[in-house]
């Protein structure tokens, strides 16, 4: 595509000053070589975290022994009347896995609007003996799209979160 | 209205608006840049 | 005249069309029984995303027919970029509406899910072809090497979409391709959501559209300043011939030599 500066100088008449070889030369190449470089920090993420971004109950249990202390995503559903409020500002709950074990969670941190039970949850954090000590909750919500109030105009009386 | 909500949209509206009117001046000065050209040939002939 | 009339039509109906899209999905619409009234956002976010998937779609194919002798004309190199760069635009709305639903939905604006990745992914391979298409070449060389950029440049697009099934992710799974499986999405949501994928999908036409004639007019342009340039060349190399005609033969002189010849004359 023509540069703004071109069309500038076909409609205003003569051409402006030119911009210095080298300077074109750099206004190519630096995006080309930033661009790069986010590509590469990019893939290098998503080898290290994608690939497996979580744990499932199941799974952390199984692996209880190696994984340790080290910190790690896990996954699981909030086990309804399982949820208290903590004294660190979080929320104490069981997570339960496909098979129905738990895993006792300890949360530090302030969980997300839409924490509730029977919801999917992704937890970052590590086990502390028999707990799992998490310092930030995802909310892992399903694809289901359903009214909340079938029959009345979300205007009116509209759920706000 | 939801905050997010409201961004969200106000995000989708106001960058898309923003392309539209860089296009439509794009297009508009190219247009008369070529009107301009044939003109000056045109005349430079006559 | 007539592809006036058409993209004048477009530009019209897809604006009606968005218009439509946002009443009904900030006003008519019900909230939903998980997300409330987060769940508006899906009016947004799936289209605007499968736009994205549409313009680099549209770019390979043009690509491809470029790199296909046959049917190589530079016509579709135009149309290849024309449908990148719109393309690039949805791909950065993607990463920001998905941002702003995860905040208040998952409770992080941003994590390396296989989805979040691969899409950010594709936004960097893109703007990369758009930079690439920046290196001065000759159009038919340029042509050639950024079809070929595209071309790999879409492997991504499966990959974002299947990232969902294949790897885990805290995003979830694709609402539409298995709509009517496990998935709900309840009556007018749905019907919302289709207006959705219509009314940007119209968007996308029109924006291509347009940046396609841009495409066109600055090559149409550049033609003719090359031409000008060819012809101011040309009138040059008369005159330097002239020049040396005059160098072998002193005693012609051309007018305009005379007051150097009288500045330099001894008294």
């Amino acid at each position: 595509m023509l540069d703004e500066s071109r069309i500038g100088d076909l409609l205003d008449g003569g051409p402006k000053p030119s911009v210095p070889r080298r300077k074109k030369r750099l206004r190519v190449w630096l995006p080309i070589l930033v661009i790069a470089a986010a590509l590469g920090f990019l893939i290098a993420k998503g080898l290290g975290n994608s690939l497996v971004y979580f744990r499932t109950v199941d799974e952390a249990l199984a692996m209880k022994a190696t994984l340790g202390t080290s910190t790690f995503r896990l996954e699981g559903v909030v086990k309804p009347h399982t949820v208290t409020t903590n004294a660190s500002g979080g929320v104490d709950f069981e997570v339960i896995g496909q098979d129905g074990r738990t895993i006792a969670v300890h949360d530090t941190a302030n969980p997300p609007e839409l924490f509730q039970p029977n919801l999917p949850v992704v937890l970052v954090g590590h086990f502390q003996g028999s707990y799992f000590l998490s310092d930030q909750i995802m909310v892992k919500h399903s694809a289901n799209y359903i009214a909340a109030h079938p029959n009345r105009v979300a205007t009116v009386n509209g759920k706000k979160l | 209205m939801n905050p997010y909500v409201t961004a969200g949209y106000s995000a989708v509206l106001v960058t898309l608006a923003v392309y539209a009117a860089w296009l439509v001046i794009k297009s508009a000065r190219l247009r008369r840049a070529i009107l301009k050209a044939g003109s000056t040939e045109a005349g430079g002939r006559a | 005249m007539t592809t006036t009339l058409v993209r004048k039509a477009v530009g019209v109906t897809s604006l009606a069309l968005v218009a439509a899209t946002v009443v009904m999905g900030l006003f008519v619409t019900p909230p939903d029984v998980v997300q409330g009234n987060l769940a508006r956002l899906l009016y947004v976010h799936p289209p605007v995303a499968w736009v994205a998937y549409l313009a680099y779609g549209v770019t390979s194919i043009a690509s491809g027919l470029y790199l296909w002798r046959p049917t190589r004309s530079l016509k579709w190199d135009r149309i290849a970029v024309a449908s990148a760069e719109v393309g690039v635009v949805f791909t950065g709305l993607t990463l920001v509406t998905g941002s702003i639903w995860g905040r208040p939905a998952w409770g992080v604006w941003w994590t390396w899910d296989a989805r979040l990745t691969t899409t950010a992914i594709l936004f960097v391979l893109y703007l990369g072809y758009l930079a690439l298409r920046r290196i001065p070449l000759s159009p038919e060389t340029r042509a050639k090497r950024s079809a070929v950029a595209a071309l790999i440049a879409f492997i991504d697009v499966p990959i974002v979409h299947e990232s969902v099934v294949w790897w885990r992710t805290l995003h979830q799974g694709a609402t539409v391709a298995t709509l009517g499986a496990n998935t709900k999405v309840h009556g007018i949501m749905a019907w919302t959501l289709l207006l959705g994928f219509i009314a940007f999908t119209m968007v996308y036409i029109w924006m291509a559209m347009v940046r396609y004639r841009v495409e066109t007019m600055s090559a149409e342009i550049e033609a003719h300043q090359l031409e000008a340039w060819e012809a101011e060349r040309m009138a040059e190399a008369d005159t330097s011939d002239a020049a040396i005609g005059r160098l072998l033969d002193p005693g012609t002189r051309a007018p305009d030599e005379v007051p150097t010849d009288q500045g330099v004359a001894p008294r």
